[in-house]
């Protein structure tokens, strides 16, 4: 979900790691995260989601049909694989639910 | 008075606490532990609480009461600190609830067109907590929120 202020989601991008298992990949992303200081919550998760399935799905199932776009929005030096994902707003919880619905994968946030 | 001087996190704390000694729900303590829980995330995860994040969960409390046959829901804090409440029972039957704290309530519900069993419906909006299960009404939610005992 997003704050009122933002204007994306904010994400960050596994294939960006180089990295080939997605254990690496997550363990890359998490070291990503502390870089830039936030804070992962013992109990918390990562959340892993395709793109195009993303796109699709929300494209598909929206009433308004609407089409989502993903940027690169590396934040240099601490988040270089940070992404954004474009199109939708705090008030458009159902695009929200929608993206909730097809996650593939929640890794622990601490590994 | 008290809730003048009370924090926010205090007056959340103190409405977990009269959840536990009476709050009127037949699953109170299981969503009082459930809230313990999410504090506790909600603070490690650097998050703050907004001065209105007390009245989100007693938006919360008051709906719930007043939809008894509801079965226990899936709570989460927002990113702007508000309450959610989630009913669900797989893809295409889901209800979520954000609380606001004036009153009114965000909305979104997934649910099978009975007409149309190939097709699901999806609605979103804004509306008074007070309105919001005549609006659902249409939905059918009790198929997949209420207590299999009620």
């Amino acid at each position: 979900m997003l704050r009122p202020h933002e204007t994306y989601l904010s994400t960050n991008w596994l294939e960006f790691t180089g990295m080939s298992s997605r254990a690496d990949q997550v363990a890359i992303i998490r070291q990503h995260l502390a870089n830039k200081g936030m804070t992962l919550p013992a109990s918390g998760g990562l959340a892993v989601l395709h793109l195009q399935s993303v796109i699709d799905h929300v494209r598909s199932q929206a009433p308004d049909a609407r089409t989502l776009a993903a940027h690169h929005e590396p934040i240099l030096p601490p988040d270089p694989s940070h992404a954004g994902i474009y199109g939708y707003t705090v008030d458009d919880q159902l695009i929200a639910d929608l993206i909730a619905q097809v996650v593939q994968e929640v890794h622990e946030a601490r590994g | 008075m008290a809730k003048a001087l009370k924090s926010p996190k205090g007056q959340i704390e103190g409405q977990i606490s009269a959840l536990r000694v009476g709050g009127g729900l037949p699953y109170g303590e299981r969503l009082a532990r459930r809230l313990d829980f999410l504090l506790d995330a909600f603070e490690e995860e650097g998050e703050a609480w907004e001065k209105d994040s007390p009245d989100s969960l007693r938006q919360m409390f008051l709906f719930l009461r007043s939809v008894p046959d509801f079965r226990c829901p899936t709570v989460t804090i927002t990113p702007s600190a508000t309450f959610r409440a989630q009913w669900g029972a797989g893809r295409n039957s889901h209800l979520a609830i954000d609380f606001l704290p004036d009153g009114q309530v965000r909305f979104v519900v997934f649910s099978p067109d009975l007409r149309h069993p190939e097709r699901v419906q999806r609605v979103s909006g804004i509306v008074s907590r007070l309105d919001l299960m005549r609006v659902l009404e249409a939905f059918d939610v009790h198929r997949w929120t209420a207590d299999a005992r009620t």
